[in-house]
């Protein structure tokens, strides 16, 4: 209740602020926008900067990277020919500038500069230069902020253009191929609330302040949660708690029975409301203030003595049971918090995105014997409710680099979180007190650009033929989620590898295998030593086959301008996504082994008529089938997002 | 340059700081040695082991430093309210609690090293708030305290396991709402600790079954003067449900007898009040 007040006031006062903010800092922003002079003169005969696009197609097409490479070569030879325009020799830096970044040279860049120093006037080639900030460099993100400059430097020498009576059809085309690039840029920021960058942009927005608002709305019956946990683990590590000796395993009622593993797999009903209030600026990067909220019903094991309350009659003993509770409790967490990204651009080195969220956590519902949702009824018509809540720091730390080797990327993933409970469990003994979490990762990707010889049944027999593609992505990974329960440790670790192709037309594919092993160490707290014990009972691993075919009916990259309008939306983007997964044991109970299918749909909406707000909906159905339980689930999930950040 | 170094040194430390912060702690060289001097139960045991209708969920509900009655005196440990319901499907109605090391262990494992020489004595603060009177069948309801007794009774010997058994059992019951026993009011309570009753549970130590619980050898164990080595339940208290003060839902079936507690028409709650539970070295006063 606290933090609801804390949050809506929160926003209130932000609310407020920006409401009597914005119009005179628009006023400002419109004010400016009309100052723009005419531009003066071209250098030489004004050209149509889609030269260089077309230029750069012909020489790339097809061909290999040594072909490529040549046509480079043969380029930079021909460019100190004597007496040549400054926008004939633009034009030419331009191509050299997009074959270097084609291929991966770190001085792509020096060309795209000489270029517009070559030709200040042409703001296509403004345009060029933007998107080697987007399309080549770039670590999990577009390198936003000398991305902006020359968009929104496009934009002023568009405005100078029209300003001086020169305005060309191709104008147009750049002018919205600019502002689609610059709507996708801010694609995750959510609802704009001041104008500077908001579409249809405009010169002045650069040093402007971007303020938007984002929410994700999650709805899903799924056994999996939005965390990215792994179910398989959830529920055979809740199976050997429940089956250990401090639990029912230690009562005369012994292990859980088939019916109570039975009832364990279970795919309860989630919800997530995750907010952000986005401040862009421009060199500086982005700043969030985040608010999230989850509540999963019937979802969580709040006494392992009896873990879904079954009353079973065990050698003619009854098991003690609660009948009229639930078998599981409701959980609900609440984040507040802030959060920075920007990617910096270190060439020869190597681009950095930097990544982190400080968060509050408040969560209910969590502590075994506190169940959130369960109201026990005192005779005087009050109710006990056993909830805890729990108060935690969140700490992520998110960096990432990348850097081309030859016309290949390769990218460097790191995290570090930790979800610190600084209070613990404080009735514990203080041995027992500590709570703390912590997950370290790190993964690789490495995506192969360079055009690939595929097969083909075009002339009615297989065949093949080269074609660049969207990329060949090689990747792996570890990670480890360490959990700390006083004197306990439960470590869970991951090793996963795999491939993904995101092929030159219509269809992507992903497989990929991961190994997971969970384990449990305790110190000896007992006073006869200080050694470390594993508990053999709380181990297993199991791995995780998955193969994800995607089919693209529209693609984000088919319109590099403004998709079509219908009612104010433009569809960007419609994928159909049919994901399998198969989770076997290897070592420890495989009660829990299962196989997965299911079909997504994923499309992207760009509101042209909202300041460009993007919204990227999706809806799926799953089927999981537990085969040694002899238990399915039929699950949906249903996500709409107005801005958003990792998926 | 060597400038520059030393003047990197802070650098250094923070970045260590960080490194330190962001694993877990260690869970090696935990404290090590038996306990011999005065403690606080909840400094080392767990109240984890609810009993009786405590094993129903929501009948048996304690806090711990949230709900305690006041008291003067020393302040060791937490202090504990505790609010008690009678089950409702036909069991005898009691509830109680250990607590015991490590939490919810029943005699799985050894329990906490102890040097039970040094130890004269349990004492605690206690209150029960409860119906009048507090009786079962007309009889008065103890109100027992007890330290040590945990014995799985061969639960862990048959999955292939060892039995732990406590050496040391000891107990002493006060009538609830008696003057001179238990009342809304609190009190100190003493349970004395003789050489006897620290090694009454000691077990053979050539049982396979069972693990080592006692000091000494066979002839110890034999002549009686092993003693408990370790412990695993530090203190517990139990009580029987005045049962005599409900109301019956049924005018033909005296649930007041027999088990019949599904048909209690709105039992009143029990409070069981909680503090300073320590054992200690010195000698519980004369009565």
């Amino acid at each position: 209740m606290k933090t609801t007040r804390l949050s809506r006031a929160a926003a209130t006062s932000i609310a407020a602020v920006l409401v009597l903010a914005a119009p005179p800092l628009a006023s400002v922003a419109r004010a400016a926008a009309d100052d723009v002079a005419p531009a003066p003169p071209s250098p030489g005969p004004e050209l149509n900067p889609f030269e260089c696009y077309g230029r750069y197609q012909y020489a790339t097409e097809n061909r290999t990277i040594a072909e490529m490479r040549h046509e480079l070569a043969q380029r930079l030879d021909w460019l100190d020919e004597a007496g040549q325009p400054g926008t004939v020799l633009a034009i030419k830096l331009c191509v050299i500038a997009k074959l270097k970044a084609r291929v991966g040279d770190a001085d792509a860049w020096d060309y795209y500069a000489r270029s517009l120093e070559a030709d200040p006037v042409e703001p296509g080639l403004e345009l060029w230069a933007a998107q080697y900030w987007t399309g080549h460099r770039g670590v999990r993100r577009p390198v936003a902020e000398p991305a902006e400059v020359h968009y929104y430097a496009a934009l002023r020498k568009l405005e100078a253009i029209k300003e001086a009576g020169r305005w060309k059809e191709y104008h147009a085309i750049v002018e919205d191929w600019v502002r689609h690039d610059l709507t996708v840029l801010y694609q995750m920021d959510g609802f704009p609330l001041l104008p500077f960058k908001a579409y249809p942009q405009r010169s002045r927005g650069l040093w402007a302040p971007g303020v938007s608002v984002g929410s994700q709305l999650r709805v899903a019956k799924d056994s999996r949660d939005f965390f990215f946990n792994n179910e398989y683990r959830q529920f055979t590590g809740e199976m050997q708690f429940a089956n250990s000796d401090i639990r029912q395993g230690g009562t005369q009622f012994g292990q859980l029975g088939a019916r109570q593993k039975w009832d364990l797999a279970r795919a309860p009903l989630r919800l997530q409301v995750e907010n952000k209030l986005r401040i862009r600026q421009n060199p500086l990067g982005t700043f969030d203030v985040l608010h999230t909220y989850l509540h999963q019903w019937d979802s969580q094991i709040y006494n392992f003595y009896n873990p879904t309350n079954a009353c079973r009659i065990v050698q003619t003993q009854k098991e003690p049971c609660s009948p009229g509770q639930p078998a599981f409790s409701d959980i609900q967490v609440q984040q507040i918090g802030l959060g920075y990204e920007r990617v910096f651009p270190l060439y020869p080195l190597f681009d950095l995105r930097l990544a982190g969220t400080v968060q509050r956590v408040w969560r209910d519902g969590i502590v075994e014997f506190h169940p959130y949702n369960i109201r026990i009824a005192n005779p005087d018509g009050t109710f006990f409710v056993p909830n805890r809540r729990e108060t935690l720091n969140l700490y992520e730390f998110k960096p990432s680099l990348s850097r081309f080797l030859g016309a290949d990327k390769l990218v460097v993933n790191g995290v570090w979180a930790m979800l610190d409970n600084p209070v613990g469990t404080p009735d514990a003994p203080p041995l027992e007190q500590l709570r703390r979490k912590v997950i370290r990762a790190a993964s690789f990707e490495y995506g192969i650009y360079q055009p690939l010889v595929l097969p083909t049944f075009e002339y009615g027999r297989l065949s093949t033929y080269r074609t660049p593609t969207r990329g060949l992505y090689v990747f792996g990974g570890v990670m480890e989620d360490g959990e700390l329960w006083g004197t306990h440790e439960v470590l869970a670790r991951d090793f996963y590898g795999g491939l993904r192709f995101e092929g030159p037309h219509w269809i992507d594919w992903t497989l990929q295998e991961t190994y997971e092993t969970t384990n449990t160490t305790y110190g000896e707290s007992d006073g006869f030593g200080g050694n470390v014990y594993s508990s053999p009972g709380q181990a297993f691993s199991s791995v995780r086959t998955t193969f994800i075919f995607q089919y693209r009916v529209r693609s984000f990259d088919t319109f590099p301008g403004m998709p079509p309008s219908h009612g104010g939306f433009g569809s960007d983007m419609l994928n159909l996504v049919f994901p399998v997964a198969w989770d076997k044991g290897v070592s420890g109970p495989n009660d829990f082994e299962n196989v997965r299918a299911g079909g997504q749909v994923w499309t992207k909406l760009i509101g042209e008529g909202i300041g460009g707000t993007t919204f990227l909906l999706t809806a799926g159905v799953d089927y999981q089938y537990f085969y040694r339980l002899q238990k399915g689930l039929v699950m949906g999930q249903l996500a709409i997002r107005m801005g958003w950040g990792d998926l | 340059m060597r400038y520059a170094l030393c003047r990197a040194w802070p650098l250094r430390m923070a970045a260590a700081a960080l490194l330190a912060a962001g694993c877990l702690p260690s869970i090696a060289d935990l404290p090590s040695g038996p306990l011999n001097s005065t403690f606080a139960v909840s400094d080392f045991f767990a109240p984890s082991g609810y009993m009786g209708d405590g094993e129903y969920f929501g009948k048996l509900v304690g806090a711990a430093n949230e709900g305690c009655r006041p008291r003067v005196g020393l302040k060791r440990g937490n202090c504990y309210a505790f609010t008690y319901w009678p089950n409702d499907v036909d069991t005898d109605p009691w509830a109680g609690v250990f607590w015991v090391f490590p939490a919810n262990s029943w005699g799985s494992t050894r329990g906490r090293a102890i040097d039970i020489s040094k130890f004269k004595q349990i004492s605690f603060w206690a209150a029960v708030d409860g119906p009048s009177p507090y009786t079962v069948g007309q009889n008065s309801v103890p109100f027992v305290g007890q330290a040590g007794g945990i014995d799985p009774k061969g639960r862990y010997v048959s999955e292939g396991e060892k039995d732990y058994v406590d050496g040391v059992i000891t107990s002493t019951g006060w009538n609830v709402g008696d003057p001179k026993g238990i009342t809304g009011e609190m009190r100190q309570f003493h349970i004395p600790l003789s050489d006897f009753q620290k090694g009454a549970g000691c077990q053979d130590p050539n049982d396979p079954n069972k693990g080592r619980n006692c000091t000494g050898d066979e002839t110890n164990f034999m002549t009686g003067t092993a003693q408990a080595s370790f412990l695993i339940g530090a203190f517990a208290w139990a009580m029987h449900y005045p049962t005599d003060v409900v109301k019956c839902a049924d005018p033909n079936v005296d649930c007041h007898v027999d088990q019949h507690s599904s048909m209690f028409v709105d039992p009143p709650p029990v409070h069981i009040y909680l503090d300073d539970i320590v054992w200690d070295t010195e000698e519980a006063p004369a009565p």
